[in-house]
């Protein structure tokens, strides 16, 4: 991930990372320090890819004769 | 495909001669017993080097790929359709993320890779050179163009090094919905209105010749193949995932009742197989050079999009270093 | 406005048409960002915007209850009957003027939703309550980014000023209220806008103040998009997006 601070590091790895709701809590960490984002936080960063059902396979009907899809 | 040696030359045979021939010997049998490779392990330059151009074309593939299903974000048919289509073009731009990450681990740096694709120097797909027409552009693209990439990056998964095989671990996962949306488009418009069936095999028509071409020359024409395949860094050879694709593909096309544009295919009982045209290859050699319908517009593109965005990358680093300052002086 | 809707739905259109307009714009930029990690924001943001769109333009369908989904009313509406703010339809510009839009229009949203949240329609408040966690975020993007941009360097600094100065005149038309939305606070689902105005102008000025910019200079609004009064640029807008539906009439996608 490239950032050119700690903030923008935490709001690009939400980006990147959890557009599948894989998020919980991120840490960046610019070799020594870490910057760890705010559990109170969680529901803004995390819980929008609640509906993106679209992302997942299973979202698109294909019929049953069709295979390796 | 992605990460088709695009080179067309044989790789220098001396690099492999000046290795230590105890540690090559030791990474050569690493490799064979299927372990990763890690960053800071020992490795051949030529087997950096070969890497460094495989994950740095794949990542540049991802990115200049967005353009053409981009070109159809603003008009998407419906709301469903738009969210799917952003969802998926940025998927790509998270893939090239990954693979840039994946590359650097080998020491090349992400300006630099960046800066060897927009001067032409790095190669990416021969695919997206091709322009996007209509909606079942958009279609064609998810249906054939992911499920070629799909095949290749499956097996990639257990390549080598480990850096680029967790990538893909990544990667194939999130790629799974982007063929089946370009599948289900497809779908819709072979059972639609005359002018959606005409649209769709339009652009079959269009995407079937580029999506074979995407595995790359023939293998007796892959200088380099042998010498990826024991590294593990290709695990099947150009003309067997063409083969296995037109074998999965042509039943799909079948099934909706569209044609793929080849009056040579036909399924062969003995082989078990389907037998298929020959790929104009004169076609493929002048888009890797890159005379491709649309290879200047997506040059032009990613250009643009770097020129007009080193402000801001300079604003951040700026701002980044005022704070850093500012906080030091504060303590 | 579309003058068939009636005042409730045309509430519900208005929130949608924000959502839609602003979502179709961020849309623009996908493949083109300054980095790969910008193209992924962006893109998050458009997907919350496009997903807001689908439910409110549903509802606000839904409401009228003559057979017009989400889709029929994003894909066939003319400009005089979307009634989106003036604010999104404008122009990406460069990154710092797509930035000053986000960064008025995420603020307006956080505080609408933060209220709408609690309102006791049962069809608004879920909605705003979802799209709430989402324009937070949108919020602290944007206001980021304009603190970065801001106190950057000159050409940033001279970039986000610009930004500001062209999105600012159309700011105060969201706090504007009308017929509409007494209508819909009435009715238990609205929030008086103009109520959230200080609290507004509280987070722009912290964030303006810390970007080391100067708010711009109060001047007369522009106003009208509530009631289908658009600038020039919302018709290309929906030349691009409509053009399908447009072009194949009745067909399924
Ligand atoms: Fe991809
Ligand atoms: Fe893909």
């Amino acid at each position: 991930m490239h950032a050119a601070d700690g903030k923008m590091a935490l709001e690009h790895a939400r980006d990147t990372y959890t557009r599948r709701m894989e998020g919980v809590s991120l840490w960046v960490l610019p070799s020594a320090q870490i910057i760890a984002s705010d559990p109170g936080d969680a529901a803004a960063l995390f819980a929008p890819a609640e509906d993106k059902i679209y992302r997942h396979p299973t979202f698109y009907k294909i019929p049953d004769g069709i295979t390796h899809i | 495909m992605y990460t088709t040696d695009l080179s067309g030359k044989k790789a220098k045979p001396e690099a492999a001669i000046t290795e230590n021939p105890a540690k090559l010997a030791a990474f050569e049998a690493r490799v064979a017993a299927d372990e990763f490779i890690e960053p800071k392990d020992w490795m051949p330059e030529a087997y950096r080097k070969t890497l460094i151009r495989q994950i740095s074309q794949h990542a540049h593939s991802e990115i200049v790929g967005m353009l053409p299903e981009g070109n159809w974000i603003t008009r998407a048919p419906n709301l469903r359709r738009k969210a799917i289509l952003l969802a998926k073009v940025q998927d790509e731009a998270g893939h090239g993320l990954y693979l840039y990450c994946a590359a650097e681990t080998l020491g090349v740096s992400r300006d630099e890779m960046t800066e060897a694709l927009l001067s032409g120097k790095a190669k990416y797909s021969t695919i997206f050179n091709y322009p996007t027409l209509t909606w079942a552009d958009i279609g064609a693209i998810g249906w054939l163009v992911d499920g070629a990439a799909i095949m290749n990056q499956v097996p990639l998964q257990r390549t080598s090094y480990g850096p680029y095989a967790r990538a893909m671990v990544r990667i194939c996962k999130e790629e799974s919905f982007h063929q089946r949306q370009g599948y289900e488009i497809m779908m819709h418009l072979a059972a639609g209105t005359d002018a959606q069936k005409r649209m769709a095999q339009d652009a079959l028509d269009r995407w079937w010749w580029p999506s074979l071409m995407m595995f790359g020359p023939p293998d007796d024409k892959s200088p380099n193949t042998e010498q990826s395949m024991r590294w593990r860094i290709k695990r099947d050879t150009n003309d067997e995932l063409r083969q296995k694709f037109v074998d999965i593909t042509a039943p799909q096309a079948e099934a909706i009742g569209l044609s793929v544009p080849d009056p040579a295919l036909k399924w062969n009982e003995t082989r078990g197989a389907y037998d298929f045209g020959d790929v104009d290859w004169e076609e493929f050699y002048a888009v890797v050079r890159g005379e491709g319908p649309v290879a200047k517009e997506r040059n032009q593109a990613r250009v643009k999009a770097w020129e007009n965005g080193a402000w801001v990358r300079e604003a951040a680093r700026v701002h980044a270093e005022k704070r850093a300052n500012a906080k030091i002086a504060a303590e | 406005m579309d003058s068939a809707l009636p005042p409730l739905a045309a509430y519900a259109a208005r929130l949608g048409d924000d959502s839609l307009i602003l979502g179709q714009r961020l849309g623009e930029w996908c493949g083109h960002a300054p980095a790969l990690e910008v193209d992924l924001s962006l893109s998050n943001v458009a997907l919350d915007l496009i997903g807001q769109a689908t439910h409110f333009l549903g509802l606000a369908g839904a409401i009228e209850g003559a057979g017009r989904d989400a889709d029929k009313l994003a894909f066939h509406r003319d400009v005089m009957d979307f009634s989106n703010c003036l604010l999104v339809e404008q122009p990406n510009g460069d990154f710092a003027q797509t930035i000053a839009r986000q960064f008025l229009f995420s603020n307006y949203q956080a505080l609408l939703f933060e209220q709408m949240a609690q309102v006791k329609d049962e069809r608004f408040a879920p909605i705003a309550a979802k799209a709430l966690k989402e324009v937070k975020y949108h919020a602290t993007l944007a206001s980021d980014w304009v603190v970065r941009l801001g106190d950057g360097t000159d050409e940033s600094k001279t970039r986000m000023v610009a930004g500001l100065n062209w999105m600012w005149r159309f700011a105060d038309e969201l706090f504007v209220m009308d017929d509409v939305d007494a209508a819909a606070i009435a009715n238990g689902a609205g929030v008086d806008k103009a109520a959230l105005r200080a609290a507004w102008d509280a987070r722009i000025d912290a964030v303006l103040a810390e970007a080391t910019l100067a708010r711009p200079a109060a001047r007369r609004p522009i106003v009208g998009g509530r009631v289908g009064r658009h600038s020039e640029h919302l018709g290309h807008v929906l030349s691009a997006m409509q053009f399908l539906q447009r072009a194949y009439p009745g067909a399924n996608w």
